[in-house]
C-alpha cells in the first residue's frame, strides 16, 4: 500500500491506514468483479457520456 | 398541508400571496428564518441562515410588488441549498473545514441564479456528507443530520439536510446534487418528493463537483407541484402539458430490484403496479457490476480530485471520506477504463429495456431509515455499513444517468419511497405517473409542521 501511495505522491499517515486498506480492499472486490466480465474490444469508455 | 395547497404547490401558495399583498416577502422570509433557529436544533439540517441577504433580497421583491412590476413565478419563495452551491457572498464548504478558507463565491451557482431571478429567496445553507461522499448525512465537522419523522434515525445523504428540512417543513423546497444516490436516498428516507434529472441536462456551473462522470443537480419538495415547477426554472425548461397517463407503458424492474427489500415496499410497489393495470416486470442484466462501476467511478474521480489536498493537508478531511477517497486515488487506470467501457456496453442494455416500458418502478431502499446509533443495514442476509450501502438500487441507475423521481409512498409509520426511472430526457412522462399516483392516494409527503404556510407572519 505505501509502493502505491507513493506512485501518486501521496502518504499515508499510520493512524490511517487500515481504513484506507480496508477501502482499497472493498475497491479491489468491485474490480474483481468487473474484470470477470468480458467486453468486446470495439467497446469504447463512455467518456463524454450522452445517456 | 391542505388538498389546495398540495394541488397548487406550497411555494406557488406563498408566491401568490406575495403577489396579491397578502404577505409580504419579508415576513415569508424573517418567519422562515425564526422557524429554523426554533426548530432545527433538533434536526440539524440547516449549516448557515444567511440571513442579511434574505431579507435584502425579499425587500426587492417587496418593492417590485409595491411598483406593480413582475417579481416572478416564485416570489418571495424561500429556499436552502445544499452546502455545495455556490451563493453569492459566501463561501461554498461542500460540507467540509477544508475549503472554509476559500474566498466567497463571486456569483451564484446557475441555477440558484435562475431560481433567485423567479424571484425565490435562498435562505439557507444544508447539511451533507462532507464532499458529497456517502448516503447518511453523518458529518464529522457539521454533525449528522436526524431524520424528522424519527430523530434517533438517519436522514440519508448525502443531500440530507436538504431532505430533512422539507420533511420538517422549514422549507417548502430545497436544492440538492445525486452522484449515486444522494437526491433519491434521502428523499425516501425522509418522505419527500426528489427529482434526480437526466444527466447533463441541469447546468453544473457553481455546483462544487464530486464525480463529473456521475453528478446531476436537481429539486426536493414538499408537493409535486412545487418539484415540478422548481425543475423546470433550473432546467431552464418549460413542460406545457404531462402526457396523458393511459399512454405511458409502466414496469417494475425485478431481479436485483426485487431482492433484499422490506415487505412494506413489496406492497408499495404492488399497489403501484396494481393501479395503473400493469404486471410487466423488466429485468436489467449485470446489475451488481453496474453498481460496482459507479462505484469504481465515483472512487477514481473523487480521489483524483482532492489528491492534491490530500497529499498537504489529509488530516483535514473526515475520516471516513479521507480513506475513501485516499483508496481511490490509488485506483489502477485500467480498473477505472474498465468501468467507463462497461457503462457504454450497460447503456446499451438499459435502452433495451427501455424499448418494453417508459417507465420503471424500482425501491429507493432497501427499507425506512437506519437508526443512527446502528447505521447498518441487512444485504444478501450480511449486516452492512448504512454509509456505503444504502445506494445498492441507486448506483445503477446513476451508471445508466437516466432521470428519476423519487416518489413518497403513502405508509403508516416512517417514510418509504420508490424510483420511477424514465427514458433520457424523459422527465415529463415521470411526472405524469406521480401525479397519477398522488391522485390515487399511493403516494403522499406529510411534512411535520410546515411553518412556511402560515399565514399570520
Amino acid at each position: 500500500m505505501p509502493d502505491m501511495a507513493r506512485l501518486v505522491g501521496l502518504t499515508i499517515p499510520a493512524a490511517c491506514l487500515p481504513d484506507v486498506v480496508a477501502n482499497a480492499m472493498l475497491l479491489q472486490g468491485y474490480a474483481d468483479l468487473l474484470g470477470g466480465f468480458a467486453l468486446p474490444d470495439d467497446c469504447e469508455p463512455a467518456y463524454g457520456y450522452t445517456p | 398541508m391542505n388538498a389546495d395547497v398540495q394541488a397548487m404547490g406550497a411555494a406557488f401558495a406563498i408566491a401568490a400571496d406575495v403577489r396579491a399583498r397578502r404577505r409580504t416577502a419579508v415576513s415569508v422570509v424573517t418567519a422562515v428564518i425564526a422557524d429554523i433557529e426554533a426548530r432545527d436544533t433538533r434536526f440539524n439540517s440547516v449549516t448557515r441562515i444567511l440571513g442579511p441577504a434574505a431579507v435584502a433580497q425579499a425587500e426587492e421583491v417587496d418593492k417590485a410588488v409595491a411598483a406593480g412590476r413582475d417579481p416572478g413565478p416564485l416570489a418571495g419563495v424561500p429556499f436552502g441549498v445544499k452546502d455545495l452551491f455556490d451563493v453569492c457572498g459566501e463561501v461554498t464548504t461542500a460540507g467540509s473545514i477544508v475549503l472554509r478558507d476559500n474566498l466567497p463565491a463571486t456569483q451564484d451557482a446557475t441555477v440558484v441564479a435562475r431560481l433567485r431571478a423567479a424571484g425565490a429567496v435562498p435562505v439557507a445553507t444544508l447539511n451533507m456528507d462532507e464532499f458529497a461522499y456517502g448516503f447518511s448525512t453523518e458529518n464529522a465537522h457539521t454533525g449528522t443530520t436526524c431524520n424528522p419523522h424519527d430523530t434517533a434515525r438517519l436522514a440519508g445523504g448525502s443531500s440530507g439536510g436538504s431532505a430533512a428540512s422539507v420533511a420538517a417543513g422549514l422549507l417548502p423546497f430545497t436544492l440538492g446534487s445525486d452522484t449515486n444516490g444522494s437526491i433519491r436516498i434521502p428523499s425516501s428516507l425522509c418522505g419527500v418528493w426528489g427529482l434526480k434529472p437526466t444527466y447533463g441536462q441541469v447546468p453544473l456551473r457553481g455546483v462544487y463537483p464530486f464525480v463529473a462522470s456521475l453528478d446531476v443537480a436537481g429539486p426536493m419538495a414538499a408537493t409535486l407541484a412545487d418539484l415540478q415547477a422548481v425543475y423546470a426554472i433550473m432546467a431552464g425548461r418549460t413542460i406545457d402539458a404531462l402526457p396523458d397517463v393511459a399512454g405511458v407503458r409502466v414496469a417494475r424492474l425485478g431481479g436485483w430490484f426485487a431482492s433484499n427489500i422490506s415487505s412494506e415496499i413489496t406492497a408499495g410497489i404492488d399497489a403501484v403496479m396494481a393501479h395503473l393495470g400493469s404486471g410487466q416486470v423488466v429485468e436489467l442484466p449485470e446489475v451488481a457490476r453496474a453498481r460496482a462501476s459507479a462505484f469504481l467511478i465515483s472512487a477514481a474521480e473523487g480521489g483524483n480530485l482532492h489528491l492534491p489536498r490530500l497529499r498537504r493537508r489529509s488530516m483535514q478531511y473526515d475520516p471516513a471520506t479521507r480513506a475513501r477517497l485516499m483508496a481511490g486515488a490509488m485506483l489502477p487506470a485500467s480498473t477505472f477504463v474498465q468501468a467507463q467501457r462497461f457503462r457504454r456496453w450497460f447503456r446499451a442494455q438499459v435502452h433495451e429495456a427501455l424499448s418494453q416500458a417508459d417507465v420503471l418502478v424500482a425501491p429507493t431502499t432497501v427499507g425506512v431509515a437506519p437508526r443512527i446509533d446502528q447505521p447498518t443495514i441487512m444485504v444478501d442476509g450480511r449486516s452492512v455499513p448504512a454509509r456505503a450501502n444504502l445506494g445498492i438500487f441507486t448506483q445503477p441507475v446513476s451508471l445508466a444517468g437516466l432521470p428519476v423521481l423519487a416518489a413518497p409512498l403513502a405508509v403508516d409509520g416512517l417514510p418509504l419511497g420508490i424510483q420511477l426511472i424514465g427514458a433520457p430526457d424523459a422527465e415529463a412522462s415521470l411526472f405524469a405517473v406521480a401525479a397519477e399516483l398522488q391522485r390515487a392516494g399511493l403516494l403522499r409527503c406529510q411534512p411535520l409542521d410546515a411553518g412556511y404556510a402560515r399565514k399570520d407572519s
